[in-house]
Parts: C-alpha cells; sequence; structure tokens
C-alpha cells in the first residue's frame, strides 16, 4: 500500500506552567519518537489515555503545529517545509475535524458562513448557488434535515450533537485526500453515529480518502479502523490491524484499555482495574525506562532500566514491551 | 418511599426563533431522589441539554420556560420541604447554583477561562461559596485528584492542557462546592475509558457515601448500565421511557428504547454493518397529533396515529409512552 502520511522519528515538547517566578516551568514530552504511517484509503485508529498526545500528533501531521525533531511526509513530501503554493495545496487536500466542537465554530457567524469558509479561499470559481447547494447536500448527508433550518443559525442555537455534524460536514465538503478526526463522533448519539460512521467508511471506499481516527471508544475504533494505534504518554506501545490488536491485545497497558470498556449489561458490574488514580508524581515523560513502569501489572527489573523498542511480535501486530521477544 | 431531591411538573421549554417555536421540552414531569443516580439518553437534539438546565434555571433567550414547575428538596434529606426554583430571588438562586445544585456542561472543557490557571479558577469558586483562602487553597489538590489529575495541573493554563484533562478540571470544579445535586451533560465523552472508569467509580462512591444526587445525560448506554440507578429516555422533547437500569436494559418497552439498545458497536465477535433508526427525528416546531415516533417506528398500528401516547405503566412497574404496552400480544 502506498503510503499518504509517513511520520518518523516525530518529537515534540511542551513548556507549560511558567511564570515570572518559574521561567523554565515544565516540560511534556507530548510526543516521543513516533513512527508511523497511514496507507491510501486507509483508515488508522489512535486510540490510548488522556493526555498521552493524540491531539498533538494529529495537529502535527497538518502542520498546524510545528514539532521538535523528526520528518512528516504527505505523499512523499515533508511537510515540515512546505512553502506558500505547496503549502496552499496541501491545505486543500487535508482536513481536521477538531475535538470540540464548540471551540472550532465562531459563536458570531452563521453555520453557512462558517462552513463554506473553505469553498471561498478554495474553490474561488464556485459561484454562490453552487455553494449553498453543496452546502445543503452535505448538511442533508449528515442527517441535518432540512438544512435550511441549520444554515442561518448560530452554533449557540444548535445541540451539542448537531454542531458536531456541521464540523464534520465543513471537513468532509472539501473531498479532502486526508482528514483527522478527533473525536468526531464522541457527541452523537448511537443512531446518528451509526449512520455518520457508515457515511465516512463509504467516502473513504469511493473516494479513496485516508484517515487519521482519534477516538476513546474502542468500540468505534474496530468498527472503522483498518488499523489501530495504541498511545500512551507520548509514545506509540502497540501497532496492528485493528482486528488484531483488539481481539489479542499484547500490551498490558493495552489489555486493560479494553477490559475497561464498559458492558451494556447493568448485571455484569464493571471489571476492576489493576491501577487507579495516584502515581501521578513517578508517570514522568522522558524516562529512560518504560513509561508505563509504575502502573503495569507486570513489570520486570529490565522495564526500569532501557526503553522497550518496537518489535514486530506477530505478523503485522508490533508492541513495544519486555514481555516478548526474551 | 424514596424521598426526591427534585422534582419537574409539566415542564414546557421553547425556543423562540424566527422560523418558528421549537417546543424543545414537552410537558416534563420527572423526579429525582435522594442519594440516586439517573441516566438520561436519547437522540441529539431531543431536548436533554435544555431539560437540564431547567434544573439550574439558565435558560436563555429565546429560550423560554413556558409552562410548568420545579421543586427542589432542601435540608439534609429533604426535610426542609419543596422550594419552587422558578419563584427563586436572585440571591437564593446564587446560592442554589454550585453550593446545592451544580452542572457539568455540555463539552463544558472551553468554558474555562484561557487566560486564568487552574488553580485560580477553582479557587475563586469555592471562595464564592463560602470556603475562606486556606481551605480553598487545600481543596484543590484534593478535588483534582479526585477527577484523576496531577495536582502538578494547578499551576497550568487551560490552554495547556489535553481535551479530557480540561473536562476533568471542569469535574473537579463542579465537585469541589460539595454540592447535592449534580448534573453532568456528557462528562466523560472527552475522556479514555480508564479515567472514563475512575471518575464513575469516584461518582458512585459520593453518591452511595454523602448521598449526592445525580443526573447523568449521556449517549453511552454501556456507561448507564454499569452506573445508574435508573434511567429515562427522551425523544422529541418527552421522556418517553422510565425505570430501573435492569428493567429497563432486560425489557425495553419503547420501540425507541429497543431501537437505541441494538445500534452500537460491539468490542467483540463478528463484525456486523450497524444501521441507524431509519428517519429523522420530528419537527418540534409543529404541533404533535400523534406518536412522534410513529413515522420511524417498526411496530406502528392505527392507533399510533390517533394522538399521542402517555406514559403507562407496565407489568414490571417500569413506564413507557407507547400503546404496545399491556396489549394482548
Ligand atoms: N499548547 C500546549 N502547551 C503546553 N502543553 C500542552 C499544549 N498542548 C498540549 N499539551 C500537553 O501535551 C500533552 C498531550 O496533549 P494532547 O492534547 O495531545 O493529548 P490527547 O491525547 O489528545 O488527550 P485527550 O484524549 O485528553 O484529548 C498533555 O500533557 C498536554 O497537557
Ligand atoms: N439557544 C438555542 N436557540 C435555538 N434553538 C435551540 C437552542 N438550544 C437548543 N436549541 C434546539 O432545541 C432542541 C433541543 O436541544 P438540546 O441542546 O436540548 O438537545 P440535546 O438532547 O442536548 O442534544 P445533543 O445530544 O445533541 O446534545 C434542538 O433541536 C436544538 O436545535
Ligand atoms: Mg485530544
Ligand atoms: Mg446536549
Amino acid at each position: 500500500m502506498d503510503p499518504v502520511v509517513e511520520i518518523e522519528n516525530v518529537t515534540k515538547d511542551f513548556n507549560s506552567g511558567r511564570s515570572l517566578r518559574n521561567r523554565k516551568g515544565m516540560v511534556t514530552r507530548a510526543l516521543d519518537e513516533i513512527n508511523l504511517s497511514i496507507g491510501r484509503g486507509e483508515v488508522l485508529g489512535l486510540v490510548g489515555e488522556s493526555g498521552s498526545g493524540k491531539t498533538t500528533l494529529g495537529l502535527a501531521i497538518l502542520k498546524l503545529l510545528d514539532v521538535d525533531r523528526g520528518a512528516i511526509k504527505f505523499k512523499g513530501a515533508d511537510v515540515t517545509d512546505l512553502k506558500r503554493g505547496g503549502l496552499n495545496d496541501f491545505r486543500k487536500q487535508t482536513q481536521m475535524i477538531f475535538q470540540d466542537p464548540y471551540e472550532s465554530l465562531n459563536p458570531f457567524i452563521s453555520i453557512y458562513k462558517s462552513v463554506s469558509a473553505g469553498l471561498d479561499v478554495f474553490r474561488k470559481e464556485m459561484n454562490s448557488e453552487e455553494k449553498i447547494s453543496l452546502v445543503s447536500s452535505t448538511m442533508e448527508s449528515l442527517d441535518l434535515r432540512p438544512p435550511d433550518d441549520f444554515l442561518y443559525k448560530l452554533p449557540g442555537q444548535l445541540s451539542g450533537g448537531q454542531r458536531q455534524r456541521v464540523v464534520i460536514a465543513r471537513a468532509v465538503m472539501m473531498s479532502p485526500s486526508f482528514i483527522v478526526a478527533d473525536e468526531a463522533v464522541s457527541m452523537l448519539d448511537v443512531s446518528i453515529r451509526a449512520d455518520i460512521l457508515n457515511k465516512l467508511i463509504s467516502l473513504k471506499e469511493k473516494t479513496d480518502m485516508s484517515m487519521l481516527f482519534i477516538t476513546h471508544d474502542i468500540a468505534v475504533a474496530r468498527y472503522i479502523s483498518d488499523r489501530l494505534a495504541v498511545m500512551h504518554l507520548g509514545q506509540i506501545v502497540e501497532y496492528g490491524v485493528a482486528e488484531d490488536v483488539i481481539g489479542d491485545p499484547l500490551h498490558p497497558y493495552t489489555q486493560i484499555l479494553i477490559n475497561a470498556v464498559p458492558v451494556a449489561d447493568p448485571e455484569s458490574p464493571p471489571k476492576p482495574i489493576p491501577f487507579t488514580k495516584g502515581d501521578w508524581e513517578k508517570v514522568n515523560r522522558g524516562y529512560k525506562g518504560c513509561s508505563f513502569v509504575d502502573r503495569c501489572p507486570s513489570v520486570m527489573d529490565i522495564c526500569r532500566q532501557k526503553k522497550p523498542e518496537m518489535r514486530e511480535e506477530k505478523p503485522g501486530h508490533k508492541v513495544a514491551c519486555f514481555i516478548y521477544g526474551n | 418511599m424514596a424521598t426526591p431531591i427534585i422534582e419537574t411538573r409539566n415542564l414546557g421549554v421553547d425556543y423562540l426563533l424566527e422560523s418558528g417555536t421549537v417546543n424543545a421540552v414537552r410537558d416534563v414531569s420527572f423526579q429525582i431522589n435522594l442519594g440516586e443516580i439517573v441516566g438520561l439518553v436519547g437522540e441529539s437534539g431531543c431536548g436533554k441539554s435544555t431539560l437540564a438546565m431547567t434544573f439550574l434555571k439558565i435558560v436563555t433567550p429565546p429560550g423560554k420556560i413556558t409552562k410548568g414547575k420545579i421543586f427542589y428538596y432542601s435540608g439534609a434529606d429533604g426535610q426542609n420541604g419543596p422550594v419552587s426554583v422558578l419563584e427563586m430571588t436572585s440571591g437564593k438562586l446564587r446560592r442554589y447554583r454550585w453550593k446545592e445544585v451544580s452542572m457539568i456542561f455540555q463539552a463544558s472543557m472551553n468554558s474555562l477561562n484561557p487566560v486564568i490557571r487552574v488553580e485560580e479558577q477553582l479557587i475563586d469558586t469555592m471562595l464564592d461559596h463560602g470556603y475562606d483562602e486556606e481551605e480553598a487553597d487545600k481543596r484543590v489538590n484534593v478535588y483534582l485528584n479526585m477527577a484523576g489529575l496531577d495536582p502538578k495541573v494547578r499551576r497550568s493554563f487551560p490552554h495547556e492542557l489535553s481535551g479530557g484533562m480540561k473536562q476533568r478540571v471542569v469535574i473537579a470544579m463542579a465537585l469541589c462546592c460539595e454540592p447535592k445535586f449534580l448534573i453532568a451533560d456528557e462528562p466523560t465523552t472527552a475522556l479514555d475509558v480508564v479515567v472514563q472508569r475512575q471518575i464513575l467509580d469516584q461518582l458512585k462512591e459520593l453518591s452511595r457515601k454523602l448521598g449526592l444526587s445525580v443526573l447523568f445525560i449521556t449517549h453511552d448506554i454501556s456507561v448507564i448500565a454499569g452506573l445508574a440507578d435508573r434511567l429515562a429516555v427522551m425523544y422529541a422533547g418527552k421522556i418517553v421511557e422510565v425505570g430501573t437500569v435492569t428493567e429497563v436494559f432486560k425489557t425495553p418497552l419503547h420501540p425507541y428504547t429497543a431501537a437505541l439498545m441494538s445500534s452500537f458497536p460491539s468490542l467483540t465477535g463478528e463484525k456486523k454493518k450497524l444501521r441507524g433508526i431509519p428517519g429523522a427525528p420530528p419537527d418540534l416546531r409543529k404541533s404533535v397529533t400523534e406518536c412522534p415516533f410513529a413515522p420511524r417506528c417498526p411496530r406502528v398500528f392505527d392507533k399510533c396515529h390517533t394522538g399521542e401516547p402517555p406514559l403507562i405503566k407496565s407489568a414490571d412497574g417500569h413506564m413507557a409512552a407507547c400503546y404496545l404496552i399491556n396489549m394482548e400480544k
């Protein structure tokens, strides 16, 4: 499969909590030597702990944020040194569905204005009737019916799920070849979510669109993803065909994650998880050993001494953990 | 008999728009008991957030509470009797909001002020509600920790946090003044399942130990299964089914509830194609002359077109607004 996106050794640090007294603040390694690729027409699911760097990775791929080290290639060309023309073309082909639909729509302009802004920039040849009709049909395809009821409202007049669909409409309307979808369906009820997942899948099948699909819902990840990556504290700890990763999770973190998925049965009580909160002090990033040591139920001495490398434990199924291969 | 903490009677909320009046909440009578966790689910746009906001009397124009009453039962076990929320003075409301009833707003991660440190926002909220400075300062760590956050986060600015971290700050904020009733509107949608579980366990513990009552709005029915005591299902501005979690999961009575239960993807077994419920929810500007679910209902029959069904009690004691209940099979 020819890759659309290639991510090589990407690292990103943030400084935060800075103040006059404490100029350095603390450094957070949001991305720690990430390597991944996304093929044409492929959906790569990305799951992982809150704060593990998923959004940062999505922003970095779309060059909405600069990384400190490493390379990100889009269709073979490095995006880090894209200049005007190239950057414009890159922006035309890529889209982001932001995690927070409340933040990503300007509260003071109408839904129509927000959604059609991209057309004004990249599809100058379209006249206003063509724009209205494209916007309307896209909204309709996302169950925002009738579109006229929504187009001239302000974001504050829509429910959470309606806003989320507006944001999806804005992205897919540009017929991008690559989308980063960050928790794009998290606010939709199951019925509408099912329809929208199916729409995204058929869009990908029809147009060969590729997607990085960030979600905390592992069942949704399973439904839409071809391959799946699991992130923990800035690192990818497991990666493979979605069905394999979910059916036979190798990394202890992935196993815990899958065990914690709520089950829709009031009579089967939630399974206990081996760690609760706390231990935060010890969970430091950029640590010389494995980032999961302090919470890992199967920790060994070696885990504190060096970082586990990604290794192909099964065909097409990689894991970074010392349990394997020794 | 269970003691109520809050109760609505025949509540109606409209949004007055140029294109017509949207009846977002229609005639809802509903009760939440002391120490109880109630789940509220329903299709996007069916009025869940609107209903939740009426409990705090924060519906703003073009929204308007058009009819009905809300009673809050104050005092340790509601012994001070019902207080009419819609008639509270603004002084009373100030105390009522946050100290008695607090709310985690849907996607409220961006309700945090981006230029004020996390700790200051928490401390200010507590100072406003009668805690002294030293106490407030100490409680910051307690509540951040309760929400599964490293206390170090207190020095950060909201824009330096991930979506889920901001969401947890908001959860800490809603709990820090020890409310008796918490309304949580999709509070865990941005969180990974492990953190989600920690927070759900925390809510359960607060409810069991301190008698916290919770209204938990979510689209994720599986979360409700392990959390709530009762479940209410909303459709087109009305509660169409309500019962204990076990009753509703075991024998969903309303065809809408049944459809909801079968349209989410699963983690195990064969990967089946998901199907949403065909058709669209009704236009809430039009007056209702039949069961609002009739046009989409797989089990529709003549009677459904004669008028809107009331909530009917079934054999196991739980209720649904459907003419199929107690009919000969
Ligand atoms: N602008 C910023 N300044 C400082 N730190 C930041 C900034 N943006 C993100 N971070 C930090 O980087 C880490 C990763 O954040 P990111 O938003 O990528 O997480 P995430 O995996 O998307 O989490 P969630 O599931 O909660 O959205 C977090 O610890 C966060 O605090
Ligand atoms: N401020 C407003 N002005 C006009 N209409 C509004 C406003 N807020 C909500 N509505 C409309 O009222 C209806 C109910 O909205 P509400 O936000 O209560 O839905 P919800 O059940 O919370 O949906 P979701 O699950 O998508 O958050 C929707 O049709 C919405 O478009
Ligand atoms: Mg994120
Ligand atoms: Mg809502």
